[in-house]
């Protein structure tokens, strides 16, 4: 009777509980991926010089051969750091993208489990033994 | 398991639970899952070897393997399913029992114990619970952190008769949980609290064992769930600081407290400072004028905080203002030593703030504001007027670090300062605070080091940091002990340290005996007097009180927030006070050379406090703080006490009352652990007269301090500081003669080494002591005396060839004339 008891609860927590808590595992998981590749500051500051570096532009506005060169550098300086956040920007949306295709597939298999085990027992003995 | 304690388990929701873990308990469980595992790794090895590479090298097994390849993957197959299913149900009982009811305190209506108490109680044979708690994992292993291993522990029950009685449902307002279980059964068996009073075990300590064990539990489950937020958050992310700027400048006086952080360091148990954290956190997250001044007891303490938000800030447990900022630890005194100019310096600041503020993420830390403000004062600058703009305005954020004793002296009076700071003032962390993060602490250490230790070990360390290491804050400085604790006891090859083992090592440290008192030290106690008389002849009633003063307070019974021991030695010149004190030096800290010695009549004028503890202005250190500072363990002795100044009497009147004062810097200097002796010829006529009018009794310690306080020499409440007067008095002819013969048998045994023998005879001691003693000086001119007749004249028969090695000296009557006696008469 008790162990009729336990098993009972088991399959109420494997339904139930469990599948709730996999499902706030999951999320949170999600804006890990996203904190760490630090996703929302990469993307706010996209246009933003490398480490914000960069010249100032001289007083006088007419001398445009100067007024261009700290232009010229200025612009180097945010697109190093565009190519630079681009890449991780990537490498985190992918990891992203990967993390939410699995979670249909790793639900699949934990409603499954429990099928799955017996059906590892019955094909293990039969091909041991048979 | 009685029928009664059956149906009290039985009524419980747990039952089932508990009846699957006594089938599979978490160890079977772990040992299932590691097995299967190995052997599903192990069986697909050969599977996967020849299902891929089989058609290619391994052909002529091919015939072979194809037979053998459905046993193995019959066989991986079923072990994968153990593997699955014990994983499942670790997850399950770990999930739905452990996690919801132990770590997230979700016990339901219905539930009569916790599940660790339901454990126990399983366990309990012949329905005695006591019993269950002595067989349980949880019980053996708060026994054995209560320095009870398992001999003892079965021994108990081998002998035990009685059956405790079953813990009512009304013992707590709830669920019954371990420690409410081990107070009663510690309160409901006699036998129980016999066999701990054995251990020297309190209730307290018993209770502090369990508390240490269940937050050992909770942690573990915590830390086991990599999964959970707050441990998903301690993983520092990528990139951070790619949006923000660059500090070249500032990271050149400064570095970055998050890779600083220590993580063994007890100090990181925030709860010691949750007050002052969230009170920074909210003045930090204000939108202008977001600067906080910590003030504490030392800047260590006050950094601790600061080190506390950039833990916070790691964690990701902060407000989200302060989130992504970089905590940024300036160093004030590299950044002065590099300037001697000021238009360098004002400019390299200005630099440095300008790029704070560019960067955009940045927490300016500044260790020591106050030495950095005097830093530009003596450039002929002001730091505030340059920074001005930064601080009124919401650039970034700025935390200064400060001690009590600067604040109130120095910064709490500077308005403008005041306008822009709001102050955060830093509490002091008591011992009894310390112990959780210590547990924490030393988790690890037994972890690393292969060491255990009792909990009774951890309440003697920080008991011996916070008496004997009082300058440091106190988190720091259980850590420093414990660090050197470490090495010790792996050289002593000790694996279990209980609280003797911290005691002897503290002693050892300090030269201070602790911890129950040693035969050896028993009889040196016991024979004080005697030791002492061996190099102090007479003041028999003097040396008396003070070897009493010493027992008491070895005893345990002396007041640990004061100096050992001190003493006010009264007498005149050449009595041997100095003497008492140096042969004290020898008893107590086994060398002469732990007596440690200030001439007071140099401490007379104005400057005579800042000699002695330091001045702010010119950085100087001062005598007594050093002297302290090196020596911790010791005897002070304190000459010609009556004539220093006011000043000068008063910090002592601090530091024979508390045992400790601040230095020019505001930093604790511990005194607690050396024994005064002020020495004073005050009252040196009063005892002289009752001494020759042969009035000895009135040379009492009331009478003279009574005419010291009337001649307004030293006041009451000083004298009254002293553990005891002593008085000494002038010496007797007899003593005297004591006094002259040590002195010549020293002076013999000089001799002998040089092959010569001098006979000290008693017409020669007499001599020294009438000839050489006076009233005034007392013995002390009666070396001189031997020095300028006796060695003298010894040394001019050596110089003359008179003498030769093997000869025998003799001085006679009547003008100490020298006589050697040889083979042949000269």
């Amino acid at each position: 009777m008790n162990i009729l008891s336990v098993i009972g609860h088991y399959f109420f927590w494997h339904y139930s509980i469990a599948l709730f808590r996999f499902t706030l595992i999951y999320r949170d998981i999600l804006f890990f991926i996203k904190d760490y590749f630090s996703l929302s500051i990469l993307l706010k500051s996209f246009f933003e010089p490398w480490r914000r570096m960069g010249e100032a532009y001289p007083e006088d506005k007419f001398k445009l051969k100067e007024v261009l060169a700290v232009f010229v550098v200025n612009s180097l300086m945010r697109l190093v750091g565009m190519i630079m956040r681009s890449i991780i920007i990537i490498i985190g949306v992918v990891s992203l993208i990967l993390i939410v295709f699995l979670y249909p597939i790793l639900i699949l298999l934990w409603l499954g489990l429990p099928l799955i085990i017996l059906l590892l027992l019955g094909f293990g003995f039969k091909l041991l033994f048979f | 398991m009685s029928n009664k304690l059956q149906a009290y388990l039985k009524s419980s929701r747990l039952y089932p639970i508990l009846v699957l873990d006594s089938l599979i308990g978490e160890k079977k469980r772990n040992w299932l899952i590691n097995i299967s595992g190995t052997l599903v790794l192990f069986l697909l090895l050969p599977i996967l070897t020849f299902e891929i590479f089989g058609n290619l090298f391994l052909a002529p097994f091919f015939a072979v393997w194809a037979s053998l390849a459905p046993r193995f993957w019959g066989a991986t197959f079923i072990c994968l399913a153990f593997y699955f299913s014990s994983k499942l149900l670790d997850f399950y009982f770990n999930d739905s029992y452990y996690f919801e009811n132990v770590a997230l305190n979700r016990y339901t209506n219905d539930d009569i114990f916790s599940i660790t108490v339901g454990r126990i109680l399983f366990l309990a044979e012949k329905g005695d619970a006591l019993r269950g708690f002595f067989l349980s994992a949880v019980g053996k292993e708060i026994l054995l952190r209560l320095g009870i291993e398992e001999e003892a522990q079965k021994e108990f029950l081998i002998n035990r008769q009685l059956v405790s009685e079953i813990p009512p449902r009304t013992l707590t307002d709830g669920v019954l949980k371990l420690r409410s279980l081990v107070l009663f059964l510690y309160k409901k068996n006699p036998d129980f609290a016999q066999f701990l009073k054995k251990f020297g075990i309190i209730e307290k300590e018993l209770l502090g064992a369990t508390d240490w064990v269940v937050y050992r539990i909770e942690f573990g489950e915590f830390s086991k769930r990599w999964w959970s937020k707050s441990n998903l958050n301690k993983i520092p992310g990528l990139a951070k600081d790619w949006g923000f700027g660059a500090t070249f400048t500032l990271d050149k006086y400064s570095w970055d407290m998050a890779q600083g952080l220590r993580y063994s360091s007890i100090g990181h148990d925030y709860s010691l400072h949750s007050l002052e954290i969230t009170q920074l956190e909210n003045i930090l997250a204000k939108d202008k004028e977001a600067n906080a001044i910590l003030v504490g007891n030392s800047r260590d303490e006050s950094l601790d905080v600061a080190w506390h938000l950039v833990r916070k800030i790691q964690n990701r447990n902060i407000l989200p203002v302060l989130e992504h900022k970089r905590v940024v630890l300036f160093n004030a005194s590299v950044f002065l030593s590099n300037f001697k100019d000021r238009s360098n310096a004002e400019r390299e600041l200005l630099k440095i703030f300008s790029e704070a503020q560019k960067a955009g993420n940045i927490i300016l830390v500044i260790d020591d504001i106050y030495n950095l403000m005097i830093g530009f004062q003596t450039l002929g600058s002001s730091f505030l007027s340059l920074v001005e703009e930064y601080l009124q305005s919401n650039a970034f954020q700025i935390v200064a670090v400060t001690t009590n004793d600067i604040f109130h002296r120095f910064l709490a009076v500077n308005i403008e300062l005041m306008n822009f700071f709001d102050r955060i003032f830093v509490k002091e962390i008591n011992s009894e605070m310390l112990i959780h993060g210590l547990e924490e602490t030393v988790w690890q250490i037994e972890a690393k080091y292969k060491l255990f230790f009792t909990y009774q070990s951890l309440l003697e360390i920080i008991w011996g940091a916070d008496n004997y290491f009082a300058e440091s804050s106190s988190s720091d400085k259980v850590v420093d002990l414990i660090a050197e604790i470490i090495p010790w006891a792996q050289k002593l090859e000790l694996k279990i340290i209980k609280k003797n083992d911290v005691q002897k090592f503290i002693s050892s440290k300090t030269n201070t005996p602790l911890g129950e008192i040693g035969v050896e030290e028993r009889t040196k106690l016991q024979n004080l007097e005697i030791e002492i008389h061996k190099r102090v002849v007479g003041q028999i009633e003097a040396i008396k009180s003070i070897s009493g003063a010493l027992r008491r307070s070895r005893a345990g019974i002396r007041n640990l927030n004061r100096p050992i021991g001190s003493f006010l030695f009264l007498g005149p010149t050449g009595v041997g006070k100095t003497e008492t004190a140096k042969a004290l030096a020898e008893v107590i800290f086994g060398r002469e050379s732990s007596l440690l010695r200030l001439d007071m009549s140099e401490f007379q004028n104005e400057e005579a406090l800042t000699k002695l503890i330091g001045s702010f202005e010119t950085g100087k250190t001062g005598i007594l703080v050093d002297m302290l500072r090196e020596n911790p363990y010791g005897v002070l002795l304190l000459d010609e006490f009556e004539k220093t100044n006011r000043e000068v009497l008063n910090l002592f009147l601090q530091i024979l009352d508390e045992g400790v004062f601040s230095d020019m810097r505001g930093k604790k200097v511990n005194a607690r652990n050396i024994i005064f002796i002020a020495t004073s010829n005050a009252g040196a006529e009063l005892i002289w007269k009752n001494f020759k009018q042969k009035d000895e009794e009135k040379n009492t310690a009331n009478n003279l301090i009574n005419y010291i306080v009337t001649k307004g020499i030293f006041r009451p409440e000083l004298l009254n500081r002293f553990d005891a007067t002593i008085v000494f008095e002038p010496l007797s002819s007899e003593a005297l003669e004591e006094i002259s013969r040590l002195m010549l048998v020293k002076l013999s045994k000089r001799l002998t080494k040089q092959g010569l023998e001098l006979l000290v005879n008693d017409y020669l001691v007499k001599t020294v002591a009438t000839l050489g003693a006076n009233e005034v000086f007392g013995a002390r001119p009666m070396q001189r005396f031997i020095q300028d007749n006796i060695e003298q004249k010894i040394a001019e028969s050596v110089i003359g060839g008179n003498l030769t090695q093997g000869d025998k000296i003799e001085f006679k009557e009547p003008d100490l004339n020298l006589m050697i006696n040889n083979e042949q008469e000269k």
